[in-house]
């Protein structure tokens, strides 16, 4: 069957159209010109020898209609199939409101046209009995779709509200890491008491770190929330480990007063964080997970561990540690990815969360 | 999102009201009533999808990449142009292929355990 044809197949007034076709006064005056016509023979020995034909007409005895618009309706009983149709429809219509709001006028109008050619349909088939049994069907159908697209609109919302925050948390977070450590390196180290210069730098880097590390792990965590359907099970894997490395950084971080080893966990922890970021840079712009802007994970990655590799290979001859300059731009390179990562979060969060549904 | 790069078994197993819905989208593009009614002609009225059902899978599976409107609008002639025409992805066939299999392997399973057996064109349950 071609196109056009399975669509009027397909139309619910289908069965409708025609018995009204059949039932018009010239109806059998235009069949008496059609069949006078001299193409007529020709054209039905071509539709007779057509290879969708005989499908065609199986198909249409088969048609639960078919029966039906053979019987014929009276007209009484067809006004009467429209005032029931209607009012049901009427009614349905009304009970849409129960749904969502942005559920009901993305999908309302259609919701409603099935409900209607349904309607049709069963009352057409069997009566008020199809119509009685089509409500019973479709109050059960309203009350359970209504409460499930009220809860994943509700899921919905405070996934798309968590990564959407947890982008800000990142940027913020990037921003008070390098503010502390760009402030912390005008710092002396010398012992001067509470209240110098120093403690200015000293205290500025103390807070800007470790509000910046408390806002990482918000940030990371959001971004594994909302990214893990697009990023596959390597890029999960990698998102985990970053948000774990930002934890054991943080922890590492408040604990580096009191013991010595808090400051390997800070380093180490770090260090595992920026680098997984790196390959799940790699991954984003593989599996294009962010809208735009796929290589901002690397670039937050490949600062600090290109800064170490610096440093072991001691550019710096004199004190076997990178220069400053290196250390600047390894910081810059770290806030500026994590502040594009954070920006693609909080800009798509509306999109991410309906796929990670 | 590059649609080939979503492995297609992380959708199984799929809901059965996905599962109807991409396999009537499966010879052709399909308004909601026209899947409706593929559904109750294929499964001899066993499945009857309400119109909340049908729209609350079709949302899903459009977010999810699954299916996709047709941007062909119908002759106003010969449809009603309002309605709305959804066909199957590439996403869409390879999951809805991947269920169709896993489903085979269990009834394989089902087999092998004599759980269940074909005699003819008709299946019994042992």
């Amino acid at each position: 069957m071609s196109e056009a044809s399975r669509r009027i197949a397909q139309h619910p007034d289908a069965s409708e159209a025609s018995r009204r076709i059949a039932q018009h006064p010239d109806a059998s005056e235009a069949s008496r010109r059609i069949a006078q016509h001299p193409d007529a023979s020709e054209a039905s020995r071509r539709i007779a020898q057509h290879p969708d034909a005989s499908e065609a007409s199986r198909r249409i005895a088969q048609h639960p209609d078919a029966s039906e618009a053979s019987r014929g309706i009276t007209e009484g009983a067809m006004r009467e199939s429209a005032a029931t149709v209607d009012l049901s429809v009427r009614v349905y219509t009304w009970l849409l409101a129960a749904y969502p709001g942005s559920f009901r006028a993305e999908y309302g109008n259609y919701m409603a046209q099935v409900f209607r050619d349904v309607c049709r349909r069963d009352y057409h088939r069997r009566g008020l009995r199809g119509m009685a049994w089509l409500w019973a069907r479709t109050s059960l159908d309203l009350l359970r779709t209504t409460v499930e697209e009220h809860i994943e609109r509700g899921i919905d919302m405070s996934r798309e509200k968590f990564v959407r925050w947890s982008g800000w948390a990142l940027m913020a977070g990037a921003v008070l890491f390098a503010a502390g450590l760009i402030i912390g390196s005008f710092d002396s180290y010398d012992m001067d008491p509470i209240g110098g210069v120093d403690a200015f730098y000293e205290i500025s880097q103390v807070v800007g770190l470790a509000l910046g590390h408390i806002l990482f792990v918000i940030g990371l965590l959001g971004l594994r929330t909302g990214y893990t359907a697009r990023s596959g099970s390597l890029g999960t894997g990698l998102l985990l480990l970053a948000v774990i490395g930002s934890v054991v950084s943080l922890g590492g971080l408040l604990l580096m007063s009191s013991m010595e080893a808090g400051w390997m966990a800070w380093m180490g922890g770090f260090l595992t964080m920026t680098l997984t970021l790196a390959v799940f840079g790699i991954v984003a712009v593989r599996r294009r997970v962010f809208s735009r802007w796929n290589f901002a994970p690397i670039l937050a990655g490949v600062g600090l561990p290109l800064l170490f590799g610096v440093g072991i290979a001691g550019v710096d001859s004199v004190s076997g540690q990178a220069p400053e300059w290196a250390s600047f731009v390894a910081v810059a390179l770290t806030s500026i990815g994590l502040i594009l990562v954070g920006y693609r979060m909080q800009a798509d969060a509306g999109a991410t969360a309906k796929v990670a549904a | 999102m590059a649609e080939a790069s979503i492995r297609p078994e992380s959708f199984l197993p799929l809901t059965p009201a996905v599962f109807h819905i991409l396999l009537a989208l499966a010879d052709g593009e399909k308004h909601g009533y026209a899947i409706m009614q593929e559904i109750e002609d294929v499964t001899d009225g066993r499945v009857q999808m309400g119109p909340g059902t049908l729209y609350g899978s079709i949302k899903r599976m459009l977010a999810a990449g699954l299916i996709e409107e047709s941007d062909d609008r119908p002759d106003p002639a010969l449809d009603d142009e309002r309605r709305r025409y959804y066909r199957q992805t590439g996403l869409g066939r390879r999951v809805l292929r991947q269920e169709a299999e896993r489903m085979a392997d269990l009834m394989a399973l089902a087999r092998r355990k004599h759980v269940w057996a074909v005699i003819g064109s008709r299946s019994i349950l042992t």
